[in-house]
């Protein structure tokens, strides 16, 4: 606990507002005692005067002193406000719990009171009871704690029934204890923190209401003073001292903003841990890495490259580099997929190819290039245009890819208005088109349905077919069957290839699922810890894999020869951190071929035309023929 | 009313989402109209004796409760109520003896024009605003920038409106004389006002809509429609906006119900001529009539607000049809 | 509940009876007199009721002033009777009787275009005649008994009087007569108007504004004035502005053309340079509750309330330094009785002897520090006025705390002009209350200092005092001015015994934008003259 309070005041923001709040209540403490006598000397040779030496903020009608009646005015204004304050708590407490002591339906019915009452805002509320309490400082203190009761009664209600429906409070009423005493034993200890913390704020408010009220001339009344009456008195006289009217009004803002930043601090503090000024890691800036392995490959991009990528590298603040040197082509028509683990860079590279890193990220390459087009180059609208008819993506979550507050065919449309200069209705048309061209049965009223109203198959196909809104020489799917059930899972496979053959479009699939991947791609590329291992021919994945990795990968995947009694084979050992990148190979922790060579030196990308690898051991026998049987559980 | 209403067909969102949110209005509508009937009968004490004193002559007491009505059986009275406030009859002033309706008739333009433009204000300055910090401050960018506007709109929003009111009367009253402090006479009379009543929903409207929109900015529609190459300002303003604003509106309808009733205060301060300075009038003079009849009006306008915001999110977020009730 | 309407004339410090001229308006340079356009008139309450015989609250006088006539003008300068209505009037005997015969101004008209007759004016006067009515200027403008007959033929008004009444012309003066649609149809006359004036009522919008248009062919204005002569606007527009501060800054700014402004802003706005018009006004005027059952139903408390509060004192704070003290009760200038019947008879005195007298009282100190008699607190009830605004409120707290010194716990209430006028003549739950009441010649305060009480009557202290009515009787025995050394006499004798308190005198300013005007005791609407800006 009390480490937990001296962090509110280790924030700058928290360190202030307690300082302030030890102020203000030291003014209220201390005022009346220093200077009460003071702040009623009447002068009436000396009224409405200006600021003087004698009278820093000027005197009032009756020649007082305004700066001084300000400071002894702390007082009234806190106590009143703390006042409201116990009011408000106390009886949102009583309303809040009720629903909790006393039964369902009678507790149902003060809820719905509450919820009512809370959607009044507060001075209406206050200004209601004023009238039934009539004019003056008690009146405002009951009219502006009751007015804040219902929020509190709010808070209360939502904590009592988190907190009832806990196990141990579910207990205490299996063994029979009363409800009065869980409420007192259990529920309210639980509950007082987040209370005390928005008291506080409360407070604040309470004391800006109690001001509103007195300035209103409905709340203190003369000879008593508070704040509020000092600024209502102070206002009338502003074009003829204007200190009259502000130094209240200050007085009333500092005190209303300590006791408001104080408990927000503490609400900060106490709850999400770092407060909004904690201090993030500046970026810095990576430093390129000479790059070790860099193999020729099909130095000449030719005509039928549809991307074109060399070299690429994703950096992140840290700096983090999960994606390092990886080099490859897809050519027109042809159907790539990536495989890896998760972390292996293999999202980002897809990601990377077609722009969409995020800010914080940095994307570097020798080339970079779709059809011809840097991709490294400054966005403009031709650009934009360029990839935005040619380059399709698919991505792994259909639920949350789509725009919630849109409907499914002006999301699709919206491709060809911008891209293609469509009017509207004829970009709905061909989006109609297209989304009969996923076949999505009904097309043209789906269409007008919101993405919430499809299911998850349907909005992936729908997505695709967001893809061929245009025309598109690549699709990058990242995952894209990840999300969805199995039984859908192959259809969106199958619609992914018929649209291959049909249109010879060029399919990037990034996936985790060896299985999918050799299933529907010509070629594969394997990715670990940022790089690519292994580039072969899917043909080859089964029997002609040569990087240790990727046979493990495929040793992996359950087939009609898997021992069903057997727990199934997965990797042994961990990913390594892309921010703790071994010197050497960054499969050897987990590679059984390993030695001490491996572990000193990346091994470089070799070229083999059709097939690339990265590993000094590629091709060896592995120990013994299946070493995952040895190896099957992983840490 | 939950229970009858769940049989209307679940095929039709907007029909189930209308009969619930006008239920809900209703019921808000009876306890309030019940409220404002219920207050002069809260009064502890007689309150025709609180008004006129202790000792004021029994005739005179007599005929003002006879005045108010409130001689006969509550039910009646509250029948009564009910019937005027059907035939738009409000009572009459205890203080003018003009027909309440005629007095909030003539006091509501100026309170709806006040409230209205300044969440027009409001609005105008927090959604760029915040949809600008948004982008700035966006996932690895302005850290600084993002310190800076909250910590600002924190305070700003702190400070509440009538004291914002008086720095504006000093500033551009007193001090520069730019601007007219009160009476509603001249197009340059409504700017402080109104931006009295702005300046704090505005600073918290900015900041939702900056979390909201860094927030939006992170899903995964957005990187969609990165993917689909739309232009920035598509991105952030047709995207990205509709999703932020849903939270943005939630808090604009609270926002929007305290600016109603923010006006009680900043009429005051600049002499606005309307409910707001009607209705203290009112409660210091104890004519009960007039407040009854505006608490109604400031309730049913803060119930409108509420239903209108509703209806507007449904229409932004068709997610919500269905959570709604 | 009639009678919270009833207000009085003077309750307001801007209201003073006409019969009273006011001093000339100062000079705001020699700027251009421009005709037509619309001059914008502050008021600091809404009238209410728009009945100009059922009223006196200073607003609903001012707007009166813009659609009615009275029968005769008072001259502001030398406070001479002038034409108004009445072209020629004669005070005599007849038959035994005072009696006093007008002769109507040929050709005046209503609003409406009918004519007003003899009769008509006749049927006014039976109206505020008739005790039934309740009109508040029974007694005050009109003396109770009279009687009136118009006769059309000739075109005279006859009005019989009960007894002498010296300045009879001069209350005439103020009565403003209502043309025969608005008598024939009363109610009408809360929203609309029926009069005779230079101007008429177009638009009432209530607690906003009322806008008065001019009328052609009026020729029947205060001595002679008529609504063709240059520089009067097309359009008034009265409107209301409750906050000082505020309508001190509509006037700079333009958006009001003439407002009074008492408190500390009149300073800016003399600054700024502004017009202004000045009627000189009680402001400080204290009155104790003498009905019985209540605390200052006791002469002795009475007395010790008036010695333990200085005067002089609240009078400053009261003025923010601005006042005088005052002079007469019936004071604004040029006042028909002038003198000083206050000063030397203000009850001398301090805390003291304040104590001392409460002591000989039966009052004495409790443990809590309030006094006692028979277990019964000396609590007060004090109210006062909203219209002075903080200076008000800071002299109400002065005297609070004075009374407080003494053992006495009062408890201050700051009314606006309505509520307070329904209290003091109607609930009457008040001991003592500081109401500023504003005439030009003495016998028109005696329907305040005497007779029967509120809610019956207009004597809303409940004041009775056998030797002020027996100087009254041989006051009013007198003719005119002859008598005003009675009047005052009787008023002192009033003072000397604390029954009312009159402390506190100022100007009050009109000040004007883009137009002049006057203001005795009112503005003028005649007066008034629109000047190129």
């Amino acid at each position: 606990m009390n480490r937990r309070w001296s962090r509110v005041l280790r924030t700058p923001l928290g360190l202030a507002s307690a300082g302030l709040m030890v102020l203000v209540l030291g003014l209220a403490v201390l005022g009346p005692v220093l200077w009460g006598a003071a702040a009623e000397a009447v002068d009436t040779d000396n009224i409405l005067a200006g600021p003087s030496s004698a009278h820093w903020a000027g005197t009032d009608n009756l020649g007082r002193d305004i700066l001084l009646r300000v400071l002894v005015a702390a007082r009234l204004s806190i106590v009143l406000a703390l006042l409201a304050v116990v009011i408000a708590v106390v009886a949102g407490l009583l309303l809040g719990s009720a629903p909790f002591l006393v039964g369902k339906r009678f507790g149902r019915l003060l809820s719905a009171t509450v919820n009512i009452a809370v959607a009044f805002p507060g001075l209406l509320l206050a200004l209601f009871f004023a009238v039934v309490f009539g004019v003056g400082a008690t009146g405002a203190v009951l009219a502006i704690g009751l007015a804040g009761a219902p929020a509190f009664a709010r808070l209360t209600q939502t904590l009592v029934a988190g907190i009832a429906a806990r196990d141990y409070v579910a207990a205490a009423r299996v063994a029979g204890v009363g409800r009065v005493r869980i409420l007192f034993r259990h529920v309210l200890p639980n509950a007082a923190e987040p209370l005390v913390v928005n008291a506080t704020i409360g407070a604040g408010a309470a004391l800006l209401s109690f001001a509103g009220l007195s300035f209103l001339g409905l709340g203190v009344q003369s000879p008593a003073y508070d704040w509020g009456r000092l600024l209502h008195d102070g206002i009338g006289a502003i074009y003829v001292n204007p200190a009259a009217a502000i130094a209240p009004g200050t007085a009333v803002l500092v005190a209303g903003l300590a006791f408001n930043l104080f408990g927000e601090s503490v609400a900060k503090g106490l709850g999400v841990g770092a407060g909004p000024l904690a201090v993030l890691p500046a970026r810095t800036e990576s430093v390129r890495r000479p790059e070790t392995a860099v193999e020729e490959v099909r130095s000449v991009p030719s005509s039928d490259v549809v991307l074109d990528v060399r070299d690429l590298e994703v950096t992140f603040p840290g700096p983090v580099r999960p994606v390092r040197g990886v080099t490859f082509a897809v050519r027109r028509g042809e159907a790539l997929g990536i495989v890896g683990e998760s972390g292996s860079g293999k999202s980002l590279t897809a990601l990377a190819v077609t722009g969409l890193v995020g800010d914080d990220g940095r994307v570097d390459a020798a080339r970079l290039e779709l059809l011809g087009h840097d991709l490294r180059a400054a966005d403009t609208p031709v650009r934009r245009r360029t990839l935005g008819t040619s380059l399709a993506m698919v991505f792994q979550d259909p639920m949350t890819s789509f725009n919630p507050a849109r409907r499914i065919g002006g999301q699709l449309a919206e491709v060809a208005i911008h891209h293609q200069g469509t009017a509207r209705r004829a970009a709905i048309a061909r989006a109609v088109d297209r989304l009969a061209a996923v076949r999505i049965p009904d097309a043209g009223t789906r269409a007008r349905q919101y993405p919430h109203e499809f299911s998850g198959g349907m909005r992936q196909r729908a997505m695709i077919g967001m893809g061929l809104m245009g025309t598109p020489a690549l699709i990058v799917a990242d995952e894209p069957t990840t999300a969805l059930d199995v039984t859908v899972q192959q259809q969106v496979l199958d619609l992914l290839a018929a649209i291959r053959a049909a249109d010879g479009v060029a399919l990037m699939l990034i996936s985790h699922d060896v299985a999918v991947v050799g299933d529907v791609c010509d070629r594969v590329l394997v990715m670990y810890a940022g790089r690519i291992v292994e580039d072969l021919p899917a043909t080859d994945l089964a029997g002609a894999a040569r990087h240790p990795y990727t046979r493990a990968l495929v040793d992996a995947v359950p087939d009609m020869s898997t021992d069903l009694d057997e727990p199934l084979a997965t990797i042994p050992g961990r990913p390594v951190d892309p921010a703790h990148m071994p010197p050497g190979c960054a499969y050897a922790d987990r590679c059984p071929l390993a030695d001490a060579h491996c572990r000193a030196e990346d091994p470089p990308l070799t070229a083999d035309p059709g097939h690339r690898v990265a590993c000094w051991h590629a091709g060896e026998p592995l120990p013994t023929p299946r070493a995952a049987d040895e190896l099957v559980e992983s840490p | 009313m939950t229970a009858s209403i769940a049989a209307v067909g679940q095929a039709r969102p907007w029909v189930r989402f209308g009969t619930r949110r006008l239920g809900r209005l209703l019921v808000s509508l009876w306890v309030l109209v019940t409220a404002s009937f219920a207050m002069i009968h809260l009064i502890p004490g007689d309150p025709v004796r609180g008004a006129l004193g202790p000792t004021a002559p029994a005739e005179l007491v007599e005929a003002r409760r006879a005045a108010l009505g409130l001689n006969d059986p509550i039910l009646t009275q509250y029948v009564h109520y009910l019937e005027g406030l059907v035939t738009g009859d409000l009572g009459t002033s205890l203080s003018s003896r003009l027909p309440v309706s005629d007095i909030v008739a003539q006091r509501l333009p100026a309170t709806l024009a006040l409230a209205g433009l300044a969440f027009l204000a409001a609005v105008v300055v927090a959604i760029p605003l915040g949809v600008a910090m948004g982008v700035l401050t966006r996932r690895g960018h302005g850290r600084r920038t993002e310190l800076g506007f909250t910590t600002t709109s924190i305070v700003v929003a702190t400070v509440p409106d009538f004291l914002v009111g008086v720095a504006l009367v000093y500033v551009f009253g007193v001090r520069l004389g730019w601007l007219p402090v009160a009476g509603n006479d001249t197009p340059q009379a409504y700017v402080l006002p109104v931006l009295a009543l702005a300046i704090g929903p505005a600073a918290i409207l900015a900041r939702i809509v900056r979390v909201e929109m860094v927030r939006v900015l992170e899903a995964d529609f957005v990187r969609t429609a990165r993917a689909k190459r739309l232009p920035a300002r598509t991105i952030y303003l047709g995207h990205a906006l509709p999703n932020a604003a849903t939270a943005a509106l939630t808090l604009g309808g609270l926002l929007l119900g305290g600016l109603v009733a923010g006006t009680v205060l900043v009429e005051n301060v600049f002499a606005w001529p309307g409910l707001g300075s009607t209705i203290v009038q009112s409660i210091l003079n104890k004519d009960y009539p007039v407040v009854q009849a505006i608490v109604l009006v400031y309730g049913v306008g803060v119930l409108v607000v509420n239903t209108v915001v509703d209806v507007t999110l449904a229409r932004l977020d068709p997610r919500s049809l269905i959570r709604e009730g | 509940m009639k009678l919270s309407t009833v207000g009085i004339a003077a309750l307001c410090l801007t209201a003073a009876l006409a019969g009273c001229g006011g001093p000339a308006p100062s000079n705001s340079g020699d700027a251009q007199v421009v005709d037509g356009g619309t001059f914008t008139l502050g008021l600091s309450s809404d009238p209410g009721s728009l009945d100009p015989q059922m009223g006196a609250g200073s607003t609903l006088f001012a707007v009166t002033q813009f659609a009615y006539d009275q029968l005769v003008s008072v001259d502001d300068r030398t406070g001479e009777i002038r034409s108004q209505l009445a072209s020629k009037w004669e005070v005599g005997t007849t038959t035994g009787a005072n009696t006093v015969t007008l002769t109507l101004t040929p050709g005046v008209t209503c609003a409406d275009g009918a004519k007003l007759t003899a009769k008509a004016v006749a049927d006014n006067l039976n109206f505020v005649a008739d005790p039934n009515n309740k009109s508040p200027f029974l007694g005050t403008y009109l003396p109770a008994g009279a009687t009136s007959v118009g006769d059309d033929a000739a075109g005279t008004v006859t009005i019989t009087l009960a007894q002498p009444a010296p300045f009879v012309l001069n209350g005439l003066a103020a009565l403003p007569i209502v043309c025969p649609s608005g008598l024939a149809n009363r109610a009408s006359l809360a929203k609309a108007t029926a009069g005779t004036g230079p101007y008429q009522l177009t638009e009432a919008a209530p607690g906003d504004h009322y806008t008065y248009t001019i009328r052609d062919g009026y020729t029947w204005g205060p001595g002679g004035a008529t609504t063709a002569t240059n520089g009067l606007p097309d359009t008034v527009v009265v409107k209301v502005v409750e906050n000082e501060s505020t309508a001190a800054n509509l006037l700079l700014s333009g958006g009001l053309n003439a407002a009074a402004v008492l408190g500390p802003d009149a300073d800016r706005l003399e600054k700024a340079g502004l017009f202004t018009a000045t009627t000189p006004a009680i402001v400080g005027e204290q009155w104790y509750n003498h009905a019985a059952g209540r605390v200052t139903d006791d002469p002795k408390v009475r007395l010790a309330l008036t010695q333990a509060l200085d005067l002089d004192e609240l009078q400053k704070v009261l003025t923010s330094g601005r006042g005088r003290t005052a002079t007469t009760m019936a004071t604004n200038e040029p006042a028909a009785c002038p003198g000083d019947s206050v000063s030397h008879a203000l009850p001398v005195g301090d805390a003291k002897t304040a104590a001392a007298l409460l002591d000989e009282a039966g009052w004495t100190a409790g443990a809590d520090g309030v006094r006692a008699k028979n277990g019964k607190p000396l609590a007060l009830n004090f109210l006062y006025q909203n219209s002075l605004g903080s200076s008000g409120d800071a002299a109400a707290e002065l005297a609070v705390r004075q009374w407080k010194d003494i053992g006495v716990r009062a408890t201050a209430q700051s009314q606006n002009e309505t509520t307070l006028t329904g209290t003091i003549f109607g609930a009457g739950d008040w001991d003592v209350a500081w109401v500023a009441l504003n005439v030009g010649s003495p016998d028109q305060l005696v329907p305040f200092l005497s007779g029967p009480a509120a809610p019956q009557g207009t004597n809303f202290a409940a004041i009775s005092d056998p030797d002020y009515d027996a100087a009254v009787q041989k006051a009013m025995a007198m003719p005119g001015k002859d008598g005003c050394k009675t009047w005052l006499d009787a008023e002192s004798a009033l003072i000397a015994k604390a029954e009312v308190v009159p402390f506190a005198n100022d100007n009050v300013r009109t000040f004007g934008k883009g137009a002049k005007f006057e203001t005795p005791g009112q503005l003028i609407p005649t007066s008034i003259r629109m000047l190129a800006s």
